[in-house]
């Protein structure tokens, strides 16, 4: 679990989360949607132990990320909006990973590929952005990890491919997982994500599941 | 789960980073073991020889650059926001990777270099033609200290003459020459984790701009009031054997204050990388 509690965070002199407090429960698929520069990306990156809270507590599994400890990093997978192409191909990539994730499958990496329709044995600077995308959910999901985050996931696929997203992120959400999606196109995800997390400047706007959202007086 | 060092993580850490060294590094690598061989097509050009220790000193630079170059080229993206998530996040733990960059920057780059060069230098040494005229021996430390000071074995020290084990204790000499080689990677090693772009260049001007600023403060501090003059006629007066002990204590002193900055090169390295914000 994902526990958050009266966290501040900013860069410089900009403040980005006031006194936030969340939660994140296993077996979900949160979406984290807000506008652009509310906070979704830092709050991925405090998740996966890429910045520093600079007061409060975000803590995986009762451990604070930002130690970046071995048993905290193999729960984790981050694929950001703006990632780095990996060098070679998807399989030797993900092969070098697998190595440290002990929930590693390769056959499940070669059946996602074949789901989203990519090669992996092709170098990924020849791939488009799509495919290289595509590649790195592959590789997302076959590492098995217990937290997935996903920084605008739909961005830069087209339409059939989204479709493949939306199906194979539902075919391979597991009760020990939990999902964030990160994103401001809700439309992409809108049958995927449940609960959302509205986040609006310096704040939490909105926590809520669809039936909450949907019931209110329930 | 041990979080701070598991060999079985390490090596595999080790076994991609090698990868990853012989992909971004193998073809400067190469470049720079045939140094030698460069020179040697000069002297087939110019018809002329080049003696051992020219080309045991163009090794030695090889590796001085190869070793300034590789962290950059290996390690580069280790501290960039979006090119080092992969870095942070791979699932070691920070002194693993600490070391296994020390392992490839201090360890690996200098011996390959070294040894690639001696047997591409051995290997054109046979042909008849070209400036090689027998191949250069690795040479021991005691021939390193007599190249180094041109003599053959015996050093005059006022009326004295002393042999050269007297005058350069072998096993400071030895310390300090594996401290200095370690101290050379260090700081790069440290440069690649500060600087985002020109890691090499920047950290090699900073190392020359501390070094004249450091002599600088040490000249104001012995230059004035005729300290160093002083100081100069009074060893002058102290009998051969103080003179030596005075001279060894300096060596020692010079080693371990090179050991002390070599530690504290190492320890920032290992805290940035542990605390690197993307």
């Amino acid at each position: 679990m994902i526990t958050i509690n009266n966290l501040d965070f900013g860069y410089k002199s900009q403040p980005v989360f006031k006194n936030i407090s969340l939660g994140f429960e296993k077996g979900n698929i949160y979406g984290l949607l807000g506008e652009n520069g509310v906070g979704k990306t830092s709050l991925l990156k405090l998740i996966s132990g890429l910045q520093k809270p600079t007061a409060g507590t975000c803590e995986v599994d009762g451990i604070a990320p930002f130690n970046r400890l071995p048993k905290t990093l193999q729960k984790i997978y981050f694929i950001s909006e703006d990632f780095a192409i990996p060098e070679g191909t998807p399989i030797n990539n993900v092969r070098e990973l697998g190595m440290f994730y002990p929930n590693y499958d390769e056959s499940l990496f070669f059946e996602l590929c074949k789901e989203l329709d990519v090669d992996p044995t092709r170098k990924y600077a020849e791939m488009s952005f799509g495919q290289q995308k595509k590649c790195l959910i592959s590789t997302a999901l076959a590492l098995n990890t217990d937290y997935l985050l996903l920084d605008e996931p739909t961005n830069g696929l087209d339409i059939p491919s989204k479709t493949l997203f939306r199906q194979v992120i539902t075919k391979h959400a597991t009760e020990n997982r939990t999902i964030i999606i990160s994103t401001h196109q809700v439309k992409d995800v809108e049958n995927l994500i449940d609960p959302i997390i509205i986040l609006d400047h310096d704040e939490v706007l909105l926590k809520a599941s669809f039936r909450e959202i949907s019931h209110p007086q329930s | 789960m041990n979080n701070t060092f598991s060999f079985n993580r390490f090596k595999n850490l080790l076994l991609k980073d090698g990868k990853m060294y012989i992909r971004n590094f193998g073809s400067t690598l190469i470049v720079l073991c045939c140094m030698t061989a460069i020179l040697w097509i000069f002297t087939l050009l110019f018809g002329k020889s080049a003696d051992g220790a020219s080309r045991f000193a163009i090794i030695v630079a090889s590796a001085a650059l190869a070793m300034m170059l590789v962290p950059s080229k290996v390690y580069g993206k280790a501290n960039l926001s979006r090119e080092g998530v992969g870095f942070a996040m791979m699932p070691a733990s920070s002194l693993e990777k600490f070391v296994s960059m020390f392992v490839y920057c201090a360890i690996v780059t200098p011996i390959v270099v070294f040894f690639g060069g001696y047997l591409i230098d051995a290997f054109l040494s046979v042909f008849p033609f070209g400036g090689f005229e027998k191949p250069i021996r690795l040479y021991s430390l005691n021939e390193i200290i007599r190249m180094a000071n041109d003599t053959e074995g015996v050093v005059n020290v006022g009326d004295f003459e002393l042999s050269l084990e007297q005058v350069f204790p072998i096993g400071v000499m030895r310390t300090s020459l594996y401290v200095g080689i370690i101290q050379w990677a260090a700081i790069f090693m440290l440069g690649n984790m500060l600087f985002k772009k020109h890691k090499a260049g920047k950290t090699f001007a900073c190392y020359l701009g501390i070094g004249y600023l450091l002599s600088m403060i040490f000249g104001q501090v012995f230059l004035t009031n005729g300290r160093l003059e002083r100081w100069i006629t009074k060893i002058g007066y102290m009998p051969i054997e103080q003179k030596l002990q005075l001279y060894h204590n300096w060596m020692v002193g010079g080693m371990i204050f090179g050991i002390i900055i070599t530690g504290v090169l190492l320890y920032f390295t290992y805290r940035k990388i542990k605390t690197q914000k993307y």
